[in-house]
């Protein structure tokens, strides 16, 4: 049996895993004390970015780049640059990261301020997700507080010269904010809408500094990194993703809920451990990496391992490790239309495409739910797909097509059925 | 400095470009056509449209062009299938909600999305569903709204952050339900709002007076110059059967750029106006009767040559008048023996006419404003009298040159202002001494005696006096005075400071002047104190003096009392002439109860001429389009006049070429005055108060209807 909440659910079960007593006591801010006592600040920034490389550590916000390398990008601009966390954890799907606001705040805490301090960012925002505004951003504030009383952030920490100021940011609601130069642009109390790339935030970030966008679980992860070392890290997972994720298991499961697991456990695997389908079902399909990522049926799924290179190779990816579960009996149209009307109404609206599209798609899939689908529609949904799919700032529009895309693909025959029998559902 | 090249491919063929370019101007360049709807080489690249996506080899999707810079080995195919492709995409997105109301919109014919629909459109829709539509704001009335039509190409707003300076509409909402709106619903009041309409791609914005009146493709269009204000803006008039139905800008870029004031847009409407004169009048029996053009003309003369006291007849013409009228006109005084000529109807203090310059100046190019790194504005409501001059200075703001202001109203300003010196309009020109005295400390200058013995006597500089001073020194400086400036009591000593400023911290200097043409007016001739191109003559009385004077004979061309600071003097003068003699497009409640002859002259929009612009450019305008009324052009009646006056003909084939070479001599031999004027002014009791606003300065301005609703028209003069 996997082993499961080794690093950032280390404390995962304690009820007052919050508290920074708790925290310190189970070896928290160790990592960062050291940092901070190091006689040779240079060397050891580099020592954080080596380490961080050597772990493996790739973003657990959706892209997977590989963190250390993003960090080594950071120049030293002799100005004002900084480290930023993207907590607004928006991705349907999605809910590692609100539990680690909530239960080990202090882990993402210590992880920017180490992130900061590796990359000459003295200032870090941690920007939260406006619907957490009732449990974690209370939980999230208080333990900023508990840090500037232990004296573990602000100015000259520990007597030493190093400075490093973290702020929360409570975002107002909306999912493209989860895009990083939309955060940033949200950030800078601007509407949140992504800003068109080259410049990359590393060189024109938050108000045109260098800066660097970090996802919360994977910033939660970086102290226990430093603290046991990169090889106790890397030899979780496997070679080419090592570590561990958290999965957050959705749908038609027994158990749902959060998991950290080492990368390239069996799919099989996986959905023992959150309880097997509900009902004694049988699997229909998996959307395994939140719902932007492209949806697997049962016999290609299970055939995976969840690492990225598997579900990439599969057709799919990994994303965010968000795990929707389908059992037999779901209907994938009326699933489609659920997750088009949501990037209808969380496009941004700057790109024409995207803005246009993606209500075109929903009121497609609308009126075939509806049972006024025409024989054209499905020919028309992926055209409209394919026409939004690499054509926008940001890849929100892509997020939006593929689902249409990879639905259409591997369900093709639900759809058909239902624009022919004016709207009942095949798998019903 | 040598621009670095690189090497792309363009439509298979070669190109070595300079590097730091987007694609799209290189393009544009090249004459390879790339369409577009958000891109504009005068704002910030938004790249939300997406209309401009191009194929390049190397990547996997279409690049958009405005955002993308070239970069050494890019293959660029315009015309490929996977460019017409994404192109093709995007227009079936833009139009899928975009209202099918070509017909009565008023962009028609003249519409980017319409253009672009016949090359990348398909015949019919595959979007079978409800078009969305979104409500419209009332802007005020310059700026009519159909907000379904937008495309979200964020232009307008663009221009309100960064050219406008003062944002006034944003976009609101999300996705489908994006809005371009103002936040709290109400009128977009920048002076330089109308550009919107030109910027905006689609039928979104229109300008409203225009409204379903005609349609563009009937209109033809005539090359003009702006005659509102000094700035010499470049316009073009369309017209449809001799009447203008709209002004648009003309780009001119060390002008007026792609823009214009919205005064230089909608003002024409005045010509319009009910109280237009149009025919030649004389008073008989105390009722003003027609009669004919030239009769008006010969009464004219033959007074004019009967009144043996040449020092009781006097002429005031306006500086909105063109050149070659004001140089006829002078002609004629001239010929006449009459030297009371002036044309400085918003000038009190004349103390320092004998160190006037040949013509007032700004002395730099309008377009080098942007590069100076320190700006001091003195007595000017800038934004006000010449909205595309404060248009250039806040240019150079965003290059962070430092703006300092004496002024005696705090006014909004779209550039951040570092010393702001919030002066009774009283205390100007001593404001203005401290920082002469101010810099008179910070510099090692050699100064004749009598000017330090004046600055000594002065109060001792503030802090902000100091800062303001030191900011010149060392730095491309420019120290410039405005219309309020002008107005004031003790001008002439403001004018005297800011020269001896210039000369002491080697800051260029100038001065913003009242309408189109004073420039025009100084070289003409319209003044007491100086004939044409600089001659000297006897010195007449000044426009003050004149309408103080016992006059036999008034004669006011193109000038009405409410063109006048001194209002009541001239209506008293006005009353008191024993003959008035108006040449005038326009007719008004004194015209018609004291005028005895009254000669109808058209605007500048419809007659022929030059204006001498503020920096000293001669630009000509020719409206033989069009005719308000089948009157004669000005100049005709002006020659007529002096035919029938048998006065010498005035040289009239080489004139513009002669001024022109005037205007650049005079320019090459600038000798930096540092004078004080000679008389120190004493503080009359005449009490006089800046009358103007944005949309009362001139006789059409003040008729335009779509101008006389704005807000800023009701904003009352100040005390």
């Amino acid at each position: 049996m996997t082993e499961i909440n080794k690093v950032i659910f280390s404390n995962h079960e304690d009820a007052a895993s919050a508290s920074i007593e708790k925290y310190i006591s189970s070896g928290g801010y160790s990592a960062w004390k050291k940092i901070i006592q190091s006689s040779d600040q240079t060397k050891a920034r580099e020592y954080i970015i080596n380490e961080v490389k050597a772990s493996g550590l790739r973003g657990r916000g959706g892209a997977g780049f590989p963190t250390g390398k993003k960090w080594s990008f950071m120049p030293n601009s002799g100005k004002q640059q900084y480290i930023v966390c993207n907590s607004d954890e928006s991705e349907p799907g999605t809910c590692h990261d609100r539990e680690i606001l909530q239960r080990n705040p202090h882990a993402l805490i210590e992880g920017m301020a180490i992130g900061g301090f590796a990359i000459n960012a003295t200032v870090g925002y941690n920007y939260v997700r406006g619907e957490f505004i009732g449990d974690c951003y209370p939980q999230i504030e208080k333990s900023l507080e508990e840090a500037y009383e232990y004296g573990l952030l602000g100015k000259n920490i520990l007597s030493s010269s190093i400075n490093f100021d973290l702020y929360n940011y409570l975002g107002a609601g909306a999912y493209i904010c989860g895009e990083e130069t939309g955060l940033l642009e949200s950030l800078e109390g601007k509407q949140g809408k992504p800003r068109f790339k080259p410049p990359f935030p590393a060189n024109y970030g938050l108000y045109g500094a260098p800066t660097t966008v970090n996802n919360t679980q994977t910033l939660a992860t970086i102290p226990k990194i430093i603290e046991k070392g990169a090889e106790w890290y890397s030899s979780m997972g496997t070679e080419k993703s090592p570590g561990t994720i958290i999965f957050s298991v959705s749908g038609h499961i027994n158990k749902p809920g959060n998991y950290e697991l080492p990368l390239g456990i069996s799919f099989n695997e996986l959905m023992d451990i959150s309880g097997g389908i509900i009902d004694g079902k049988k699997l229909k399909a998996v959307i395994p990496g939140g719902s932007s990522t492209k949806v697997l049926p049962a016999d290609i799924i299970s055939k995976c391992t969840m690492d990225y290179e598997s579900l990439e190779e599969a057709g799919s990816a990994l994303g965010t490790g968000a795990v929707v579960v389908m059992a037999e009996g779901t209907c994938m149209v009326e699933m489609l239309k659920r997750i088009s009307r949501f990037y209808y109404a969380e496009s941004c609206g700057q790109c024409t495409p995207c803005r246009e599209g993606t209500g075109w798609l929903y009121r497609i899939l609308l009126r075939i739910t509806e049972g006024r689908g025409q024989e054209t529609d499905i020919n028309l949904l992926i055209d409209v797909a394919n026409r939004i799919e690499g054509n926008t700032i940001c890849a929100f529009g892509d997020a939006s097509a593929w689902p249409v895309q990879s639905f259409l693909h591997h369900y093709f025959e639900e759809f058909e059925f239902m624009i022919k029998n004016k709207g009942k559902s095949k798998a019903a | 400095m040598t621009e670095k090249k690189v090497n792309i491919t363009i439509d298979g063929i070669e190109h070595s470009v300079e590097q730091d370019q987007m694609l799209i101007e290189v393009t544009d360049q090249l004459g390879v056509y790339i369409p577009r709807f958000c891109y504009h080489k005068k704002l910030s690249i938004a790249a939300n449209c997406r209309m401009c996506l191009v194929e390049e080899e190397h990547t996997k999707n279409a690049i958009p062009a405005c955002a993308t810079p070239v970069s050494e080995g890019m293959v660029i195919k315009t015309k490929s299938k996977n460019s017409q492709t994404a192109q093709q995409a995007t227009m079936e997105f833009l139009l899928i909600n975009h209202p099918l109301d070509c017909p009565i919109c008023d962009q028609g014919g003249e519409c980017e999305l319409q253009d672009l629909a016949y090359l990348y459109g398909k015949n019919s829709s595959r979007f079978d569903i409800q078009k969305q539509t979104k409500p419209n704001d009332n802007l005020g009335p310059l700026i009519s709204t159909d907000m379904s039509r937008c495309i979200m190409c964020t232009r307008c707003v663009r221009f309100g952050t960064e050219v406008a300076g003062l944002p006034e509409i944003g976009t609101m909402g999300r996705g489908e339900s994006s809005t371009i709106s103002t936040f709290v619903e109400s009128s977009i009041d920048h002076e330089l709002s109308g550009n919107i309409i030109d910027l905006c791609p689609v039928g979104a914005l229109n300008n409203k007076p225009y409204r379903y009146t005609d349609r563009t493709w009937e209109l033809d269009q005539i090359d003009s110059i702006s005659p509102h204000d000094c700035a010499g803006s470049n316009i073009y008039l369309h017209v449809k059967n001799n009447l203008i139905k709209r002004v648009v800008p003309k780009v001119n870029e060390s002008i007026n750029e792609t823009w214009i004031s919205d005064r230089d847009r909608f003002a024409f409407d005045g010509i319009y106006s009910e109280d237009r004169a149009n025919h030649p009048l004389v008073r008989k029996n105390n009722e003003l009767t027609h009669i004919s053009q030239n009769e008006g003309i010969s009464m004219l003369i033959d007074k004019l040559q009967a009144i043996k006291d040449k020092n009781s007849i006097s002429a005031l013409i306006s500086p909105a008048s063109s050149f070659e009228e004001q140089l006829l006109f002078s002609h004629l005084m001239a010929e006449n023996q009459v030297s009371n000529i002036d044309h400085r109807v918003n000038q009190i203090d004349f103390s320092g006419d004998a160190l006037d310059p040949l013509f007032p100046s700004l002395n730099i190019p309008l377009n080098e404003i942007k590069d100076m790194d320190s700006i001091l504005i003195i007595g000017s409501t800038i934004r006000k009298e010449t909205p595309i001059i404060a248009h250039w200075i806040k240019k150079a703001a965003d290059r962070n040159c430092e703006i300092n202001i004496i002024n005696h109203s705090l006014d909004e300003y779209h550039f951040p202002i570092e010393n702001y010196l919030l002066s009774e309009t009283s205390l100007i020109a001593e404001n203005t001494g401290l920082i002469v005295k101010a810099a008179l400390s910070l510099m090692n200058k050699e100064f004749p005696d009598h000017i330090l013995e004046h600055l000594s006597k002065l109060k001792e500089p503030s802090p902000a006096h100091i800062k303001t001073a030191n900011s010149l020194i060392g730095k491309k400086s420019f120290v410039i005075s405005g219309l309020v400036a002008r107005n004031n009591k003790y001008y002439s000593l403001i004018r005297s400071y800011i020269d001896i400023l210039s000369s002491m911290t080697d800051s260029s200097s100038g001065e913003i002047t009242f309408s189109a043409n004073t420039a025009g007016a100084y070289i003409s001739g319209c003044i007491p104190h100086r004939s044409s191109f600089g001659r000297t003559k006897d010195i007449g009385l000044n426009a003050l003096q004149i309408s103080n004077n016992n006059n036999q004979m008034l004669i006011l061309y193109n000038i009405e009392p409410d063109d006048c600071l001194f209002k009541d003097e001239l209506c008293k003068a006005i009353e008191s002439a024993e003959t008035l003699v108006v040449f005038t497009p326009f007719m008004n409640d004194f015209f018609n109860e004291h005028a005895d002859i009254v000669i109808p002259i058209k605007t500048p929009y419809e007659t022929c001429g030059s204006f001498i612009n503020a920096t000293g450019v001669l630009q000509s305008f020719n409206h033989g389009l069009v005719q308000q009324n089948s009157l004669q052009y000005n100049q005709d009646i002006l020659f007529d006049s002096l035919d029938y006056a048998k006065a010498e003909p005035l040289p009239f084939e080489d004139i513009i070429s002669k001024t022109q070479l005037f205007i650049a001599e005079s320019k090459a031999n600038i000798n930096p005055n540092t004078e004080l004027p000679s008389i120190n002014p004493i503080a009359d009791t005449l009490e006089c108060s800046n009358n103007y606003n944005l949309y009362n300065i001139d006789s059409i301005v003040r008729r335009s209807q779509p101008l006389q609703l704005t807000k800023e028209s009701k904003i009352e003069p100040e005390s």
